[in-house]
This record gives C-alpha cells, structure tokens and sequence, in this order.
C-alpha cells in the first residue's frame, strides 16, 4: 500500500513555529510541534510512502492528510456533493413579517409586505404538518424584516414543528437573525422554548459608530436598547449562541478596535457570544453608491485581522467560521435542492438576498399546504456549483464549498463565488489553533 | 500531533 498526500489539504504556520494541517474532505485539523515537523513535511511529499508507517504517519492516515494512492479524491468529492440533494433533510428560511422598525444605511430590503397573512400561516402549518413525517432532520432559519415584530407567528408555527419533530423523531434546530431590538431577556426565553438556539445581532461599532448606521425608521439610536439586552441575556444559565456581527467599511473600520475592547468588557470568556466581522457590500440598497465599501483586497485583509483582535482581547469566533471549513460546510442553502424561503404572502423564494429577482421567485405556497414550485428555476439554484466549474474540481477547498457558497454571485457575475475562508485558509488555521490556545489556558465558560 | 478537531465522516 502506497500512501500519497491528499489533494485536499491545506497547510500554515504560526509565529511560534508550529504547522497546522487543515483537510477539507474529512474537516480534520492538527498542529504538529517544532519537534514533529519535519517528519510530517517529509511524510506529505509528493513522492509518497510505501514502507510500513510510523505513529506519526498513522496519525496523518486517520485525519484524511495521507490517503492510499487507488483512492479517487475527485470521485470522492463528486459523491459527496450529490449526497446534497436527499431530501429526507430540509431547511427552511421562515420570513414571519417582511416589515422592519430599523432603517440601517446599507439595508437592501424594501419592507412592501408586512406580516405574515392568515392563510399563510395556516398553509405553512399544513405544509409542515404534511413533509415533517418524512424527513430525518429540518432546519428552520427565522429571518425578515425584522422577525421579532411578528414573536406570536414565529410562536404559533413553532408549536406545530416541535410537535411535528417530537412525534416523528425528527431532529430539529433554529436560528434567527434579528437586529436585537426587541430581543429582552423574556423574549429570549420565549424563543428558547420555541428552540431557537443561535442568533445573528448586529453591532456596526461603539454608540456613536452604530448610532449613525443602524438607526430605527423614526431615525431614532439603537445602541444601548441592543447592548443592554445582550447583556441581560448574558445572565441566563440556558446554551444558545449569540453571532455579534460587525459590517465594516471605510467609514467605521478604524474604530473597530476600539469598539471589540468594549465588547471584551462585557462577552471576553463567554463562548456564547461571537464575533463575526464581514464587509459591507453594495447588495442593493438605495444608498448603494454611497457607501465607502472597502476593496476587496482590504476587506479580505481587514475580516481576519479584526477576528485575530478581537481573539487576542479573549472574545470567541463565530463558530460559524470553523463550520464553513467543514465538508459541506460553506455550501449556500440556496443551493440546496430541498430548502426554501417562505416569504410573508407566501412566495418561494431560494435566496434571501434578491427577492426582486425573477428568477428568485421560485414558487408559491397555498392555503391548503400545497407548494407550487417552478422546476426550471429551481434548477437553475442548484446545478450551477462544481458541476460547471473546473476550477472549482480542482480546488484543495472543493469539499467544502463545492462551488456552491453563494449562487447568486456566480448567477449574477459568473464569476466563481469563493468564500472568504478559503481565500484565507492560513490565517483562519491560525485563529483557529490561537483560539485553542486560549481555551486550553482554562478561560472561558 | 494535537487533533484541534478530528476526522469525520463526510457523507454521513
């Protein structure tokens, strides 16, 4: 048996000399010791291996880093991305109004649709009462608008779903992204009864940063109603995980760090509490061509070492990030075959970020349950990732995203929608390993 | 060599 590197790996190092291994098929990750180090670059030549292994190199085999010589990476690959279109496995993007009490500058929705209308809530009932029998896992992401306007439908369809999922033996998970407004302390626990367990808030920088970007429709501050209720969370014993987002331009960038010292004050140690720093993009707002977006250059510089700031001040990163280097970690939902975004007045939608897109608008969900959906369109979603791309076939990252991060992208530009975390695995490998280092140091909750 | 995470099963 000979064994060769996979085509899989990715590789850096850290200040401190040691070498970190990433795969992207089996999501494995070690660091090898000043020590090791030269066994293991000499066990992942090119030439390969063809006597009996050392424990070293067994190690290498059992993480994905070495694979046997016969073994069809690219076929394997190719299998795993078909095991996405099961469709005993379903998310659903659930928008329970489409109104928003926020205003923020960068915002590309246009809240015409307010609430969820009666017989939608009583069709996605049905809907969910008739295809939670049959699946073995449903994902539910709460989105909007501002989703906590409308707590009582997120409520009232919960209450089918955690039945639904009980009786069948359906897992269950749910996230929701909210701007954090409405989010006190008893709304959290009616949404933890509701099993919501993750969340995305948005804080742009300290008051008078956020103030100016992420305002209420009245114009009005939003800063200290969110923090104070992050906060008040804080002091639940319940898990749940909280992603702080952090949308950055040329406007706000400078003063991020001081911003994460804040937050440090208050979240360093609790891993409940996230930091997860993206760009802000021209994404289709009215005031498109006047916010002073980063390049991409900067931005793709400016994510990680804002992330590095804020590990080193003893905040935790989104988990998110390390998920996205899982084998089909960083795959859209809107590539998925068997996931839908149910709109307010009961249109389908794939993707949440063009609902003005024809092309988006897969389908309709009725009064009596039944879901109508556009099959060419719904094709278009989910045929156009690693499929068409053989750059994408080649790519040590293919596993994970399968050319599949955002379909949109490609869909609208053509060009290939590489997610940030592949454009910079080794400093993400470094943040992983030095958030490691600061959990193994015994803080954190 | 410290396993920051380890192996899965992908498909599954």
């Amino acid at each position: 048996m000979k064994w060769i590197p996979s085509r899989f790996n990715a590789m850096a190092q850290t200040k401190q000399g040691e070498l970190i291994l990433y795969n992207s098929y089996t999501g494995a990750i070690g660091a090898v010791a000043e020590g090791e180090k030269a066994a293991v670059l000499k066990a992942l030549k090119r030439t390969g291996i063809d006597r009996e292994l050392s424990p070293v190199e067994q190690t290498l085999v059992e993480c994905g880093f070495l694979v046997a010589e016969n073994v069809d990476e690219k076929r394997r690959a190719q299998f795993l991305h078909q095991s996405l279109h099961r469709t005993d496995v379903m998310h659903l993007v659930i928008l329970p109004t489409e109104a928003c009490n926020f205003r923020c500058v960068y915002c590309y929705q246009e809240f015409l649709r307010g609430q969820m209308k009666r017989e939608v809530i009583d069709g996605l009932k049905r809907f969910l009462t008739e295809t939670i029998p049959r699946l073995t896992h449903l994902t539910v992401s709460w989105f909007g608008g501002e989703p906590l306007l409308a707590l009582d439908v997120i409520e009232e369809i919960s209450t089918v779903i955690i039945e639904q999922t009980k009786r069948y033996g359906v897992t269950y998970q749910a996230d929701m992204s909210t701007n954090g407004y409405d989010l006190s302390k008893e709304t959290m626990r009616r949404l933890l009864r509701c099993e919501v367990t993750r969340f995305m808030v948005t804080l742009d920088g300290s008051k008078d940063v956020h103030d100016a970007r992420r305002v209420l429709a009245n114009r009005g501050p939003t800063y200290e109603t969110i923090l104070g209720h992050l906060r008040d969370i804080q002091t639940l014993d319940e898990s749940f995980e909280v992603d702080i987002r952090v949308n950055f331009d040329e406007d706000n960038l400078d003063r991020i760090p001081l911003f994460l010292d804040e937050l440090a004050c208050y979240f360093a140690g609790d891993r409940r509490f996230q930091l997860f720093c993206r760009p802000v993009g021209r994404w289709g707002g009215a005031n498109d061509e006047r916010l002073p977006v980063c390049d991409h250059r900067t931005a793709e510089v400016k994510i990680w070492e804002l992330t590095e700031y804020g590990i080193k001040k003893g905040l935790s990163m989104s988990s998110m990030v390390e998920s996205m280097l899982m084998p089909s970690g960083a795959v859209c939902y809107a590539a998925k075959p068997h996931s839908f975004v149910i709109g307010a007045d009961g249109q389908v939608y794939k993707c949440t970020c063009a609902f003005d897109e024809e092309y988006n608008r897969i389908g309709r969900l009725h009064a009596d349950g039944m879901m109508d959906v556009d099959m060419d369109k719904l094709a278009l979603w989910v045929t156009s990732g690693e499929e068409t791309d053989e750059q994408c076939q080649a790519c040590f990252f293919r596993p994970a995203c399968q050319g599949n991060h955002c379909p949109l992208y490609r869909l609208r530009t053509g060009d290939r929608p590489c997610p940030h975390e592949k454009r910079k695995i080794k400093e993400v490998l470094r943040l992983i390993d030095a958030q490691s280092f600061v959990r193994d140091e015994g803080k954190g909750r | 060599m410290r396993i920051l995470r380890p192996a899965a099963s992908p498909v599954a």
